[in-house]
């Protein structure tokens, strides 16, 4: 049986007949839900990031056969504050802010884990999300904010 | 002296007006808005770079259900061609290509599976046709021309004194050849958008680009329609960088709506937006540089080739920025330049974020590296010994005399990491530290679209709306326009709306060229105490008091120096007791261009930077460590937005020095996509530091400068001078590739 998937808590059938429609379609054309992006279609940037059964995956890699019975949160499903938001924006962790949505769900997820990373290991976790604007800097004093004592030599600490 | 570190400007970052709707997911991308209802569009693209098209079978595909219309060259009213410089560019090519990539036919189905299915039923016919595929050569006269005036798109010299004389007179030359790379934009967001044809018989166009007036302008060409009919909504977008500087989607856009009269809607895949957008110009550079035996710089000599691909797009601009840039700040005797700009069927190339100018400060800042180290002395002094007075432009114009080379240049020179770089504990690393230098001009050159207009207005909200024809691509056009417009009017910047990338409001000419911050301070600056004086004399009506006894203020009009703790009347009550009375005005802003009579930019800034990289003699691979840079670019009205661009702009700047590489062979990329085309990630980013000179000049009154492009320009000569420094070899093409580096270590002679 094809089945539901669970998209922020609202079952939403699945086409059987349509089993390689991407989750990033399913989201942005059928359900208008375009808080993931399209950035590149082939998992590289990371703008397209949710959490599927709680851990961030990326959508356009997800086929719809996979969801039957799953759990997709976008980032319409998350709270609208948070402090990995607060951090994003007082440290100029965006500028174009297309590859936001995609850092902000993935950093969600390691903000809920425990032991929390280090901002070290976030930052290697984080290599999947391209953003071409900031150079990577206010993102990584997010980071540092977010994720420990504010490591030192980061000039702007 | 007032400089600010990066420190002293992180604390004064104020949260940009976009924070919210970008970090929850909302709605605001062009890309995300189209109405549910809109036909999907999607286009059929040559994989012939060059031929002859023979017949186009549009009956297989206008036979699928679901595909209402299906549109070629015929279809196109007006103009069938696009381009600022030339309108050369199809919107759908008629009977030839020229590059992989062009568009041959458009469909609008009912969803994207069916436009998918339509293309690929498509039956198109093209007679391949001789290839021009080496710039070298395209203007060779037993060579294809691909445009009836040849393959020269764009020629320019510039000669002053006796260059073989002054050559004669050296004590010490540097010649080579500097290549650069096929950069590519990769803005986040993939170009797209959508048209819907209103009631009235308008039409609107969302789509992102750097100028909505010349959009519509472009587009009422195109559709033969007048321009009144089309409305343009341009920002925000993810990225641009030059990347959407010219038309995308919207011509096609437009015409499917047209034609089936309901909206339509197409966003190309990442792979479609690589084989058709523009990319930085690839250029071949010969230098000849030479010096006295005391290292004061006598003769010069240039001569540029440059690649702009199939169509002129932005390549004559491109070409005589890179001209005008090639003698940097420095002071010579003699110069003899030259440069070519040629079609060929490489793809296309158009506006980049550096624009023509950093191909040459790369290959000027190389012989300025190697000449100090002939000479023996350190490359700072070596520089600041050879500085041109500041008010002389390079061509011989007159300048506003606002760069200051030799600020910046003491600036870095004092910086730590110049002096002391950290030395390496194992020998399979070595570590190089590199200097650069450049000045940068503001705006486009003489004659150039540099005027514009702005206005300030009280909404019905009780918003004051900032509203000027720029965009909003995520470089902090509307921070910057909320902070200016806030200390303007001594209001809160919650009380400001800034309304961008409309064709309806006043066009300000392009947001390129790094003018924008400079050209919405400006036009805030003119308008604000206008629009200040109005609404306390209407206040001052309203409240039955004297409007000296007034202030604005957060929220509201305040009693001077009463110290409540809220506004008499809050600046919505105002706008209410108005009704449609509200106080705007419109100011124009003036261009900034020199007196003299040379076509060349006015406006020229400052910047000096250090980078350290770390090479593995066994890989090849450069990690470059750490930037640093200065830049004398005015006052800094968002600091936020400021440092985001030093920091941006600084890893681009990595990615075209040491990273994105785009190898093609007859007329063919060899990546379509992210997996293979690399640009920076987080963990290649270095530590970025910077300091910003804020005073430039006491009888400067232009106000602040952008910082957008001069940041990755002087990075990239930094950064390829720290690997020729580590290496002690000449580097000479961009990107610095491992294997450019393992060729470099190989004892001489061994191949």
């Amino acid at each position: 049986m094809s089945g539901e998937v669970t998209i922020n808590g609202i079952n939403v059938a699945l086409d059987a007949g349509r089993p390689t429609r991407r989750l990033l379609d399913i989201l942005r054309e059928d359900l208008q839900l375009t808080g993931a992006k399209h950035g590149c279609g082939v998992g590289r940037c990371g703008a397209c990031t949710v959490l599927l059964d709680g851990a961030p995956v990326q959508s356009c890699l997800v086929f719809s056969a996979k969801l039957a019975g799953r759990n997709v949160t976008t980032i319409e499903g998350t709270p609208e504050t948070s402090p990995t938001r607060s951090v994003l924006a007082a440290e100029g962790g965006f500028q174009c802010g297309y590859c936001a949505p995609g850092f902000v769900m993935s950093l969600e997820y390691w903000a809920s884990q425990s032991p929390r990373p280090s901002p070290a290991e976030v930052e290697r976790m984080l290599a999947g999300h391209l953003c071409r604007c900031t150079g990577y800097a206010g993102i990584r004093r997010a980071l540092a904010a977010l994720f420990g004592p504010s490591s030192k030599g980061l000039p702007g600490q | 002296m007032t400089t600010r570190s990066l420190a002293e400007l992180r604390r004064a970052f104020a949260e940009r007006p976009d924070a919210n709707w970008k970090l929850t997911g909302g709605k605001g991308f062009l890309t995300d808005l189209a109405p549910a209802d809109a036909l999907v569009g999607r286009v059929w693209r040559s994989s012939v770079a060059h031929g002859r098209i023979r017949s186009i079978d549009t009956r297989a595909a206008a036979a699928i259900p679901g595909v209402v219309r299906i549109v070629t060259a015929a279809d196109v009213p007006g103009v069938n061609g696009f381009g600022h410089y030339a309108a050369d560019q199809p919107v759908l090519c008629s009977d030839r290509v020229r590059m992989i990539g062009d568009p041959v036919a458009a469909v609008a189905a009912v969803n994207a599976d069916i436009a998918a299915q339509a293309i690929a039923a498509l039956k198109v016919d093209i007679d391949p046709m001789p290839l021009v595929i080496n710039p070298e050569t395209a203007l060779g006269s037993d060579t294809i021309a691909l445009h009836p005036q040849g393959n020269l798109c764009h020629e320019k010299r510039y000669e002053r004194g006796d260059i073989e004389t002054a050559f004669a007179s050296c004590a010490f030359c540097v010649e080579d050849t500097y290549y650069t790379g096929r950069q590519l934009h990769i803005a986040m967001e993939v170009e797209g958008g959508y048209a819907v044809p209103e009631a009235d018989g308008t039409f609107s166009v969302y789509a992102g680009s750097h100028f909505p007036h010349g959009d519509q302008a472009a587009l009422a060409a195109i559709m033969a329609m007048e321009p009144s009919r089309i409305r343009v909504t341009a920002s925000p977008m993810g990225g641009s960088f030059g990347g959407r500087d010219t038309l995308s989607v919207q011509p096609l856009l437009l015409l499917l709506s047209q034609l089936t009269g309901r909206p339509v809607k197409m966003q190309r895949s990442r792979a479609e937006s690589i084989m058709c957008g523009d990319t930085r110009h690839p250029f071949r550079i010969r230098m000849r540089t030479g010096c006295d035996g005391a290292g004061r710089l006598i003769a010069h000599q240039v001569d540029m080739l440059a690649d702009t691909g199939a169509y002129t797009t932005s390549g004559p601009e491109v070409l005589e920025t890179s001209l005008e840039n090639a003698q940097g700040p420095y002071d010579f005797a003699a110069v003899a330049l030259s440069g070519r700009m040629v079609f060929t069927n490489n793809g296309n190339a158009g506006a980049f974020r550096g624009f023509g100018a950093v191909q040459a400060q790369f290959a000027l800042e190389r012989q300025i590296e190697r000449l100090a180290a002939l000479v023996d002395m350190p490359s700072a002094r070596f520089r600041s010994n050879n500085l041109r007075p500041i008010a002389e432009g390079s061509l011989g114009q007159v300048t506003t005399g606002a760069q200051h080379p030799a600020r910046v240049l003491d600036a870095i020179a004092a910086y730590p990491l110049h002096s002391r770089l950290p030395e390496v504990s194992e020998t399979r690393y070595v570590r190089g530290v590199g200097l650069s230098l450049i000045t940068k001009g503001e705006g486009f050159g003489k004659g150039g679209p540099n005027a514009g207009g702005l206005s300030m207005s009280l909404a019905p909200t009780g918003k004051i709306v900032v509203a000027i024809g720029v965009v909003e691509m995520g470089q902090g056009a509307t921070a910057v326009g909320a902070e200016a417009a806030a200390k303007a009017l001594g209001v809160a910047q919650t009380d400001i709306t800034v309304q961008l990338g409309l064709s309806r409001d006043p066009s300000a000419g392009p947001s390129a060229a790094s003018r924008v911050t400079g050209v919405v301070y400006r036009g805030i600056r003119t308008a604000a105490p206008l629009l200040s004086n109005d609404l306390l004399r209407l206040a001052a009506r309203h409240l039955n008091r004297r409007a000296d006894e007034l202030e604005l203020g957060r929220a509201g009009i305040w009693e001077k120096g009463a110290g409540r703790n809220q506004p008499l009347l809050s600046f919505s009550k105002l706008a209410g007791s108005l009704g449609e009375a509200l106080p705007s005005h419109q100011v124009e802003i003036a261009a900034v261009e020199t007196p003299s009579q040379i076509k060349s930019h006015s406006d020229f800034n400052a910047a000096s930077a250090v980078a350290s990289v770390l090479i593995d003699r066994c890989t090849g691979a450069i990690k470059v460590e750490h930037i640093a840079m200065v830049a004398a670019c005015g006052p800094v009205i968002s600091p936020i937005g400021f440092v985001g661009q030093v920091e941006g702009g600084a890893v681009m700047g990595l990615g075209m020095a040491v990273l994105e590489f785009l190898p093609q062979d007859q007329g063919k990329y060899f990546f379509r996509n992210l997996d293979g085309y690399m640009v920076p990630s987080l963990i290649d980013a270095p530590v970025v530091d910077l300091i910003a000179i804020e005073d430039i000049d006491a009888s400067d009154d232009l106000g602040p400068r952008g910082i957008g492009e001069i940041s990755l320009n002087v990075t990239v000569p930094a950064i390829a001078n720290a690997v020729a420094n580590a290496l002690n070899a000449p580097v000479v093409r961009l990107p610095i590739r491992p294997a450019d580096v393992l060729a470099a270590l190989r004892p001489k002679g061994e191949a």
